[in-house]
């Protein structure tokens, strides 16, 4: 890592280490049955966000991860990473489940035509039922050349109807994200989510007019 | 006396043992299971089962519905543990 600052190494070791010192314990919406493949995309004009991982155990994941941020001053950042996904806790209730996730990625960042090392730390807790879905996001993007990105996204969602497995399942759902280095530092975005089996699509823009496009798929 | 007594005992465990090898049909309630992931999963999982025929999974009661292959049985145990692999975890199982 010939870019990072010891403070920026250490920063990624933390997150690493704790995301390997708690496989007993973690998950992400990456995470699913052992076995499983799952495909995630997340789309703005701002922020684009794509994961395939594989679930080696049931509360464990290795993903391949590329982001794509435009900066403060119009320019643009990418990442892509190999990454590890854990499901830190589970709770199983009648009729809710929430969970907490931690992912750690190491990689390499292009920057204003620069080649450097990045890692990836997030943090992700979710609560839902049938009816009501809340989540937070914490990420930390630190790189070797250009600004650190720190991210945080709350969901809020609720179901019209309860769908069942044979259903299409339709949510709204609220996105607000606070990206205070991205050229769109805090947006608001209502989004229609649909819910098929093993496939979401969420479709949905902001008061800014961006757009977002955001897909899931287990298989 | 004593052999008509033992006779009828004999008949009723056998008759218990003929009843449970028949089981087909078992209704297991699942906690934690609130989405399509979830039921994708867990109905996966029992598929791959050998002694497994057909699954339903309904999120509205929250019961995993097997229907066993002729001559099969999936003890307790297992059933528990595959919900348990799956991330989720057991309240009822009910053999019918």
């Amino acid at each position: 890592m010939p870019h990072l600052t010891i403070k920026k190494r250490l920063g990624i070791f933390i997150v690493l280490g704790a995301a390997w010192a708690f496989p007993q314990l973690s998950q992400a919406m990456s995470v699913s049955w052992q076995g499983s493949t799952a495909v995630m995309t997340a789309n703005q004009p701002f922020l684009t966000d794509w994961l395939v991982a594989y679930s080696f155990r049931k509360d464990a994941a290795v993903a391949a991860r590329y982001m794509r941020m435009i900066m403060n001053d119009g320019s643009e950042m990418k990442i892509y990473a190999p990454q590890l996904d854990f499901l830190l806790r589970r709770w199983n209730g009648k009729d809710y489940q929430a969970n907490i996730y931690l992912n750690g990625a190491l990689g390499v960042e292009n920057f204003q035509g620069q080649n450097s090392s990045a890692g990836i730390g997030t943090l992700d807790v979710d609560v839902e039922s049938r009816e009501l879905y809340t989540s937070l996001k914490l990420q930390a993007n630190l790189v070797g050349a250009g600004p650190n990105v720190y991210q945080t996204e709350l969901r809020l969602g609720a179901a019209p109807f309860k769908a069942d497995f044979e259903e299409i399942a339709a949510w709204l759902i609220v996105s607000v994200q606070s990206n205070p280095q991205l050229i769109r530092s805090f947006s608001v975005t209502p989004m229609l989510r649909l819910f098929y089996k093993n496939a979401l699509l969420e479709v949905g823009a902001s008061a800014q007019g961006d757009f977002a496009l955001n897909s899931m798929i287990h298989f | 006396m004593k052999k008509i007594i033992n006779a009828l005992a004999a008949s009723f465990i056998l008759m218990s043992s003929l009843a449970f090898a028949s089981t087909k049909d078992i209704d297991i309630a699942v906690n934690g299971m609130v989405c399509g992931f979830c039921a994708q999963g867990i109905s996966k999982k029992f598929s791959a089962e050998a002694a497994v025929e057909k699954v339903k999974v309904s999120l509205e009661t929250k019961l995993v519905s097997l229907h066993l292959k002729d001559g099969k049985d999936l003890p307790d145990s297992t059933i528990t543990s595959i919900l348990k692999d799956a991330g989720y975890n057991v309240s009822k199982i009910e053999r019918k």
